[in-house]
């Protein structure tokens, strides 16, 4: 497989975190100010009004972080925006390691202290590119491959099992890769 | 080896459209090698609908202070002070508002892989994706002309997205059904060598009825309107059109004029190309403050505009297309032969309330209509796609995006309305409200809006949120005022034709800025927008909720039986109303409330751009503010004689002087920054104002400066006088900005004593 799939996004999951979403706004702000997380950071997007949207979202040149209902349950997912010649394993272990790591500064944020905790036992891996890998069995293939490999960087020592979660192909390519 | 969206689409795209994007791929790699100059790389992008975004100058205020965005290739830029690698807005164009599934569903691609995963509908039924990647445009371009979709002169100056009512074909009240005709508009001037070289953009609605009840075709508040009639003749009926020109809304609206009473559909086109003809010839290039075609008609007068039309007319080369396009408009039934629903499974909860506000019934009784509303006119992919199959499902391709954010699905079969109804839900796509009080219609404003004051989209959230709590306590005519919210006096959020319109502004108290937003009263929808509301004053953005209940609750006490909220405003007089809102006009301090000092949805302390915030509030800053609220309460008497409809050319004159004694008292406040003393007399004033203030360049910023000063200078020329009373319209408008760009030098001239 010659396809080279770079703009892939992330998600891990958290229980709803019982404050308004509105909340989070200041705490990108505050990112943005203070250069809490890497990369170019540019604004802070207010989606909240729409239902199972991207919720609040701080966009950045590199990539994106939403508060997001957009399968039905609450996470953070991160989106890679940009193209910058890596394979497909190398992006979305990128992906990973920016969503995990944004993932911790929330959960540590002094303004969400003990009111956000990600699980991180289940990581929801898309891509973004139809081109390169659309909702079909060739799609998968790329993907699992590439995530099977890229989550044993961030986690050395997990099993993991791979299930592809929308078989919609208009959908998003997207797998669930349980670390056990 | 991979094969790009260009390689896979080839054979779908028509072959000059291919060519188009390709010479736009060329184009960008030509300005990335510096070997094309970032002016014109700008015109051509936005020509493709590539649009700016706030912060693409590459600096953004944090709250604390103006900071670089240290974007990679920091210096390239793709327009003047414009960064290549900052995001921007798509527009892409929906002629009409007509759009198919399969259309919806590349949108919805288009928006999850180049933006995020939100497609806008705007209120000329276009859609809008932000924070997009000029590189990624060439693709997007491609998958969407793939699908019969184009961004070509969505935006720059030429003809922008021909809007129509969306209910054309299944409306009760029109004359005949215009899709066929926008239709034929849009492909006549897409493109066309008559509307390359305007100075400004030129925006052509249709409309299918003259009283437009619904408030969907809008007309009167367009360049170029076409109002459908129909003609007795010898022969039968005969279809045509009542033309309108130099309508528009923008700082200065102008209620376009009759330019023809009934024009045969032969003659719409070739008029069309006359009418352009005429623009590009003789319309302003120079000063685009004065360049919309609204200025050349009131400058000419509309005989002699139609004079030149006409005589444009019969020099015209003949082109087949003329009638070739109006040939053409049979179009295939929008509806599916019979109900999909076998039996009726019953509504999911709430179809009741839903059904009270969002079903159209339309004049063929055996189908409804059914509005979807879209939270400011927002919906996810996810939800696209669904939709998408709800169209596909229940009926023959029949979705239009409206002039109010939302979505029209037609023709469904009666049998099939509750499981549409089921499906939407399904999709969480069946909020109720549509079109009242609680579909609060908003531009982008400072969420995404280079020109964006205050947060339009913001406020315009947070009344959705209350009013939709409460709309269930209020009497039915109070949920049928509209209201609408524009992040600045552009009034992108059509804040003019609001029963309650605002639009942002910005106000100094002390040393700190406050959002602000003007309310607008006396607009409304009747009529293709031909009544357009006047400004009563500024309250703080925060005050505007408090601002609408308390408006609400008068209306409610104080209406007569079946009393529109416009009627109550004109019986009761906005000199009456403002008086009582007078209390809401003010600001505490930020020791009291620094939430004042905030705007909605936002977490920064309020900043307009780079201007710093001024700790200087001495004695000439007083004695300024003081003169700028004279002004204001002068410009504000103006409006209430203009506004009255038996003012007599008396009364008119005198609000017209009204108006440029706002302006004389404007600029003096500001010539007491530097001289306290600075009398009264208006040439004293306007000399004083012209060598201090604008030949020194420090009246003008990059937004605000040259149009204001160029009121000022025509109000003083004219010693305050005006022709008609349109004109002393216009000059209340005109003063009313001036104002407001004084506010904008003087916040300005605080921040560098800072």
């Amino acid at each position: 497989m010659s396809e080279n799939l770079e703009r892939v996004c992330a998600k891990v999951y958290a229980a709803e975190p019982g404050i308004p979403d509105s909340d989070f706004v200041p705490v990108f702000h505050d990112w943005i100010r203070r250069r809490v997380i890497g990369g170019v950071l540019l604004d802070v997007a207010d989606y909240t009004h729409v239902p199972d949207g991207p919720g609040v979202a701080l966009v950045g040149h590199e990539f994106t972080y939403s508060l997001d209902r957009s399968d039905g349950r609450f996470g953070l997912l991160v989106q890679r925006r940009r193209s910058t010649g890596a394979n497909t394993e190398a992006s979305i272990a990128a992906t990973l390691s920016t969503l995990l790591t944004a993932a911790e500064r929330l959960e540590t944020h002094r303004t969400l202290k003990g009111v956000i905790k990600f699980d991180r036992s289940v990581i929801r891996i898309e891509s973004n590119d139809r081109r390169r890998a659309a909702n079909n069995a060739q799609g998968v293939d790329l993907l699992r491959a590439a995530s099977e490999a890229a989550v044993r960087q961030s986690f050395p020592n997990a099993a993991t099992r791979v299930q592809l979660v929308d078989e919609d192909p208009r959908n998003r390519l997207a797998l669930s890769v349980s670390i056990e | 080896m991979t094969k790009e969206w260009k390689d896979v689409l080839g054979d779908r795209i028509p072959s000059d459209v291919a060519d188009d994007i390709d010479v736009f791929e060329n184009q960008m790699q030509l300005r990335k090698a510096g070997k094309l100059d970032e002016k014109v790389f700008a015109e051509l992008r936005l020509r493709r609908g590539a649009y700016g975004q706030r912060y693409d100058n590459g600096k953004r205020h944090d709250g604390f202070a103006t900071r670089d965005i240290p974007f990679p290739r920091r210096g390239l830029t793709k327009g003047p002070e414009t960064e290549f690698d900052a995001p921007g807005m798509q527009r892409i164009k929906i002629p009409f508002g007509k759009l198919t599934a399969e259309q919806l569903e590349v949108l919805a691609d288009c928006a999850e892989e180049y933006s995020n995963g939100i497609l806008h509908i705007t209120t000329r039924q276009d859609v809008q994706l932000h924070f997009v990647d000029i590189e990624d445009t060439p693709d997007m371009h491609r998958r969407l002309a793939s699908v019969g979709i184009t961004t070509r002169e969505a935006c720059g100056n030429s003809v922008r997205n021909v809007t129509g009512c969306p209910y054309a074909g299944i409306c009760r009240h029109e004359a005949f059904d215009i899709s066929p005709y926008a239709d034929a508009e849009t492909r006549f001037l897409l493109g066309h060598r008559d509307v390359q070289d305007f100075g400004r953009k030129f925006k052509i609605a249709y409309s299918g009825c003259e009283a437009d009840a619904l408030g969907c075709g809008r007309a009167a508040m367009h360049d170029l309107g076409f109002v459908a009639a129909v003609r007795k003749t010898d022969s039968g009926d005969e279809r045509g059109f009542r033309v309108v020109v130099g309508g528009g809304l923008g700082p200065v609206p102008h209620v376009a004029k009759e330019l023809y009473s009934f024009l045969p559909v032969s003659q719409m086109l070739p008029v069309s190309q006359a009418i352009a003809r005429v623009y590009a010839r003789l319309g302003e290039k120079r000063n685009r403050n004065k360049a919309r075609i609204k200025f050349l008609v009131a400058q000419l007068g509309i005989e002699e505009f139609r004079r030149l039309v006409d005589a444009e007319r019969e020099i015209l080369e003949p082109d087949v297309r003329w009638e070739a396009f109006i040939a053409s408009t049979e179009r295939a039934p929008e509806y599916l032969a019979a109900p999909v629903t076998a039996t009726d499974v019953g509504p999911a909860p709430g179809f009741e309330e839903w059904a009270r506000t969002n079903i159209y019934n339309p004049r063929q009784p055996e189908f409804v209509a059914v509005l979807v509303n879209l939270p400011l006119g927002d919906l996810t992919s996810r939800q696209a796609r669904k939709l998408a199959d709800i169209v596909r499902t229940y009926t023959a391709d029949s979705l239009r995006t409206t002039v109010d954010q939302n979505l029209l699905i037609r023709w469904i079969h009666r049998r099939d309305l509750h499981a549409v109804y089921n499906a939407l839900y399904d999709a969480k796509l069946s909020l109720n409200g549509a079109n009242t009080i609680a579909d609060v219609t908003s531009c982008p404003g400072t969420d995404t809006c280079k020109l964006g004051i205050a947060s339009s989209r913001g406020l315009g959230a947070e009344l959705r949120e209350r009013l939709n709590e409460r709309r269930a306590q209020h009497d039915p005519i109070i949920k049928d005022v509209h209201i609408r919210v524009s992040g600045c006096p552009n009034s992108c959020g059509l804040h003019h034709i609001g029963d309650i319109g605002f639009y942002g502004s910005s106000r100094n108290v002390g040393t700190y800025k406050v959002p602000h937003f003007q309310v607008i009263l006396g607009g409304s929808l009747e009529n293709n927008a031909a009544n357009y509301g006047l400004a009563i004053g500024a309250v703080p953005s925060k005050r505007a909720p408090e601002t609408v209940d308390r408006l609400l609750g008068f209306y409610a006490a104080e209406r007569t039986d079946g009393e529109s909220f416009r009627g109550w405003v004109t019986r009761v007089g906005k000199k009456n109303i403002k008086g009582r809102l007078e209390d809401l006009m003010t600001v505490p301090s930020h020791d009291e409330d620094p939430r004042f000092y905030v705007d909605w949805h936002d977490a920064r302390e309020y900043s307009i751009g780079d201007i710093g915030i001024g700790e200087c509030a001495g004695e000439v800053v007083s004695l300024t503010q003081f003169s700028l609220a004279t002004a204001e309460s002068k410009a504000f008497d103006a409006s209430l004689i203009v506004d009255d409809a038996g003012a007599n050319d008396d009364e008119i004159q005198r609000a017209a002087q009204l108006a440029y004694g706002a302006m004389v008292t404007a600029a003096q406040g500001l010539i007491k920054t530097r001289d306290a003393d600075i009398k009264a007399d208006p040439s004293l004033v306007f000399e004083t104002f012209k060598t201090q203030f604008v030949d020194s360049g420090l009246f003008m910023d990059r937004f605000v400066g040259a149009g204001q000063w160029q009121y000022f200078q025509n109000a003083h020329e004219a010693r305050g006088t005006v022709r008609d009373r349109d004109e002393a319209r216009r000059r209340v408008e005109e003063a009313q900005l001036f104002i407001e760009a004084t506010h904008a030098c003087y916040a300005r001239l605080a921040g560098a004593r800072a």
